[in-house]
């Protein structure tokens, strides 16, 4: 859809958007917005533009204060100029996300710009994203516990270590780190320092980009301490969710039951 | 388009040849500039529309600016600068020239450019190195460098801010992602050598012969194939990783000839495979270092493959070896090379048509190629992260700025980076810019405010401004923290040396080197200033109070320039508070959470 197409459907849907405007004369806001040349090819980055322009600057309706939620997108940052109004279209409920991605540069099609529209103008019909708790603290797996977190999330597992970097060794768990994304099965996965992590939390995005193709921006991806010592996993645990990271857990397990639960889970299914 | 249209086009595309050894990577350390860049100049200092109003600036709320930095009486302070960003053109060129957007700056940018001189003060614009400004508009520098340049000398520019979105020749923002297929080598398997002499060959695998050197590239040792990948440079725009040490990696394959002209002529082949995503692309540099010196024998794309893990070998590549030690080197460090290559071509732009212009070349490629590296050769500043706020003003609004954040938006993000980059900030080289200040922004306290104020005056980066200057009075809060002269001081100081972090309550080898993004921690900055005299920061981090007692002895100052003594004179330089020191160990006691106390303590006898 052209941007332009994306003004006339704007145009039928709402008699009050013609008359707010000059004397019923179709709006031409490409002068006023960046983005928005009549001819290009309507990305969801521009939509968000043009819905936010008319809502601040012709429907006098004000910016919703809490943007929080629209952190949760991971792409949210790959348009910096874009960000504040892709923040509100998606806080008010006018654009929703696939998953948590908002698709800064995806295309709109006819259907979702006709939903779009009806929702600049019907309050009532806006799907506002819901809230998502997440941990403000460290939380202690069980071991029922950490086998139900692998089968519903495949989880990040990081073996950290209390020694130091020069004598970190191969993980026993080399064979056992699960994600859900791809994984490469056969990297060598060492034991992360935990005074690495204390003094820079994000080192796990690398650590993270050597062994997996996942993504590294993702702070709400569930990841599971286990470590030797329970304060070691504490502390490093702590450090995550002061970083940002949100879905923190902890546990230190039986070796005979960490084989029990390995072993189940690569011989039943290859990673996703 | 006829054919020589399109091979102009084609051409256009691919990144200009290396202007010369001066371009090269292997250069970056040899303190040499380019095009007679000026040096020793002190960080910029000014207001910048872009944290006040965003895409929204007009010439009429420029002008307010302009005379409230006046009767506020900034300008006596050192805010000399007022910069037009993002969101003044018009968003195509008229006759390939760069054009004011007609409602927002109706007068154009010279008549606003008068008016700003007229009040002593100096106008800077926005550009950017790509084909288009990050707001989108048609009219980056790419291509026009030269016309752009003379415009801005036409208008009377005074600084210039240049971007890097929409660039051609990495997958910078708004790019084609398949960018980086110019700035990463292929994933390389191996080579051959074939002498011309003897026709006999030597082969060499990565992983019997393979030397990786720097950072970044490794050994991919997957299944049977194994091979050298992400060979290039890293992407420093976001948080979390150091910007210290090597920032690239190379393959290296060593030769020592014994016998003169055993394997001196040569063909030289490489066993690769090409992608365009990071970590694996088509552009392969190849240089021998050896007595003679380093010279670079390729530097152009490869021929693609069918995949990253089809492997095919290049065309022969002749290469002369010495007697003696050789290393061939497969590199590819376009990443740094391209970018440089472009913002020099703004500079000799500016050079030619106005060889005697004084105009602040500030770079703001987000930190994307490491510009610590190569940013003094040609620009005065350069950005060290993606953007401290990505919720900026407008006319009637503050914006919103935050203490911490996981990624770059932040006033901590900003400072943990730069804080750790001092050894990159000179006179003689230009100054580590963790972008304008949020002073004022909602979501900051005062205190934090005033401590992000101290964070940079020490740290020397540059000082712009941005809030909307009609918010503030003389002396509410906000002007005592801008006006704020003996910090302003330390910012200007002759010296010119940024700041060092001495000492930090994380547990840590090296606290001036160590990039640490936990903020639970205070840390000890210490700055030494033209007169003999040093300024000291105990700068609490975190957002809880901090108890206890920090200190720092005069003879822990790592700095010659320092002057000990018996007895010293201590300035609070936020209360004025004035004191003796007669033990030489300066501390501060408990501190509220994200605040500061600084101090400069000056040898009496």
């Amino acid at each position: 859809m052209l941007v332009k197409e994306f003004y006339e459907i704007l145009e039928k849907s709402s008699v009050s958007y013609r008359t707010v405007l000059t004397n019923g004369d179709s709006p031409d806001l490409s002068g006023q917005i960046d983005f928005a040349k009549s001819d290009e090819l309507l990305e969801r980055r521009t939509a968000a533009h043009i819905v936010h322009y008319i809502l601040k600057n012709i429907l006098k309706e004000t910016d919703e204060p809490d943007i929080t939620l629209a952190f949760e997108l991971k792409d949210i940052y790959e348009c910096k100029v874009c960000l504040p109004h892709i923040a509100q279209v998606y806080v008010k409920g006018i654009m929703s996300a696939e998953g948590n991605a908002f698709g800064v540069r995806k295309p709109v099609d006819d259907g979702e710009a006709k939903e779009i529209a009806v929702r600049i103008f019907d309050r009532a019909s806006r799907v506002r994203p819901e809230a998502v708790t997440f941990q403000s603290a460290v939380s202690v797996l069980t071991e029922d516990g950490l086998e139900k977190l692998i089968k519903e999330y495949s989880p990040l597992i990081l073996d950290i270590d209390t020694i130091d970097a020069a004598e970190t060794g191969e993980s026993k768990l080399k064979d056992f780190i699960i994600t859900k994304k791809e994984f490469d099965t056969n990297k060598k996965i060492t034991k992360i320092p935990m005074t690495q992590i204390i003094r820079n939390p994000y080192c796990i995005r690398s650590y993270i980009e050597s062994i997996a193709r996942f993504d590294t921006n993702d702070l709400a991806y569930p990841v599971v301490i286990l470590s030797r010592s329970t304060e070691c996993a504490q502390t490093t645990g702590e450090c995550l969710v002061q970083a940002g990271y949100r879905n923190v857990w902890m546990g230190y397990f039986d070796p005979v039951f960490m084989q029990k639960i390995w072993g189940k889970r690569v011989n039943e299914s290859k990673p996703e | 388009m006829n054919n020589e249209e399109l091979t102009k086009k084609e051409t256009e595309m691919i990144p200009a040849p290396l202007k010369g050894e001066e371009f090269r990577f292997d250069a970056f350390k040899n303190g040499n500039v380019l095009y007679n860049k000026k040096k020793n100049r002190l960080p910029a200092m000014g207001w910048n529309s872009w944290n006040a109003f965003g895409s929204g600036n007009t010439e009429a709320l420029t002008k307010a600016m302009a005379d409230k930095i006046v009767e506020l009486g900034l300008d006596k302070l050192g805010y000399e600068y007022c910069v037009l960003d993002d969101g003044c053109y018009c968003s195509e060129r008229e006759d390939g020239k760069l054009k004011n957007e007609p409602e927002k700056f109706p007068s154009g940018f010279r008549a606003l450019a008068d008016y700003i001189h007229s009040k002593g003060l100096k106008f800077g614009m926005y550009n950017d190195i790509g084909t288009n400004l990050c707001a989108g508009a048609a009219v980056g520098t790419y291509l026009h460098e030269a016309v752009d340049a003379k415009s801005y000398i036409d208008w009377g520019v005074d600084f210039i801010k240049v971007d890097n979105c929409y660039y051609m020749f990495d997958n910078a923002t708004f790019s084609n992602p398949e960018n980086a297929r110019f700035t990463y080598a292929p994933n390389i398997k191996g080579i051959k050598l074939v002498s011309k002499k003897y026709s006999d060959s030597i082969i060499l695998s990565v992983e019997e012969a393979g030397k990786l050197t720097g950072k970044g590239a490794k050994l991919n040792e997957e299944g049977e194939v194994k091979y050298a990948t992400n060979i290039g440079t890293f992407d420093g725009t976001n948080t979390g990783t150091t910007p210290v040490g090597d920032m690239s990696g190379e393959l290296h394959f060593n030769f020592n000839i014994g016998i003169p002209d055993e394997y001196e002529e040569n063909d030289l082949f490489v066993e690769y495979a090409t992608g365009r995503e990071p970590g694996v692309g088509e552009w392969l540099q190849i240089a021998v270092d050896n007595e003679d010196g380093s010279k670079l024998i390729y530097d152009d794309f490869l021929e693609a493959s069918e995949g990253k893990e089809s492997f095919i070998m290049s065309k022969a590549i002749p290469i002369t070896l010495k007697k003696g030690k050789n290393i061939i080197r497969l590199m590819n460090h376009r990443r740094q090379e391209n970018t440089l290559n472009s913002y020099a071509e703004l500079l000799k732009g500016f050079n030619e048509a106005a060889p005697d212009n004084d105009i602040i070349l500030s770079i703001c490629e987000w930190g994307k190629t490491q510009p610590q590296n190569w940013g003094y050769k040609v620009g005065d500043s350069w950005r060290i992260l993606n953007d401290i706020t990505f919720r900026v003003g407008w006319d009637g609004n503050p914006g919103i700025g935050r203490w911490f954040d996981p990624g770059t938006p932040s006033v901590t993000s900003q400072y943990n980076k730069a804080v750790v980059m001092d050894e990159f900030a000179g006179l003689d080289k230009g100054w580590n810019d963790p972008d304008m200040l949020m002073i004022s922004m909602e979501g900051l306290t005062d205190i934090q405010c005033k401590t992000h104020m101290t964070m940079w005056c020490m740290m020397n980066s540059p000082l712009m401004l941005g809030l909307d200057l009609r918010r503030v009075e003389k002396d509410d809060w906000i002007y005592r923290i801008i006006a704020n002269k003996e910090m302003i001081a330390l910012n200007r100081d002759a010296l010119g040396v940024q700041a060092k972090r001495v000492r930090t309550t994380i547990d840590t080898e090296d606290p001036s080197k160590e990039y640490i993004t936990n903020n639970n921690r205070v840390d000890i900055l210490v700055k030494p200033l033209a007169d003999g005299s040093a300024a000291i920061s105990f700068i609490n981090v975190s957002e809880i109070t901090k108890e206890g007692r920090f200190s720092i002895s005069a003879d822990d100052i790592p700095f010659d320039t320092f002057k000990k003594g018996s007895k010293y004179s201590v300035t609070n330089l936020w209360t004025g508070e004035n004191s003796v020191n007669t033990t030489g160990v300066f501390e501060a006691g408990t501190l509220a959470a994200c605040d500061n106390v600084t101090i400069r303590v000056k040898a009496t006898d």
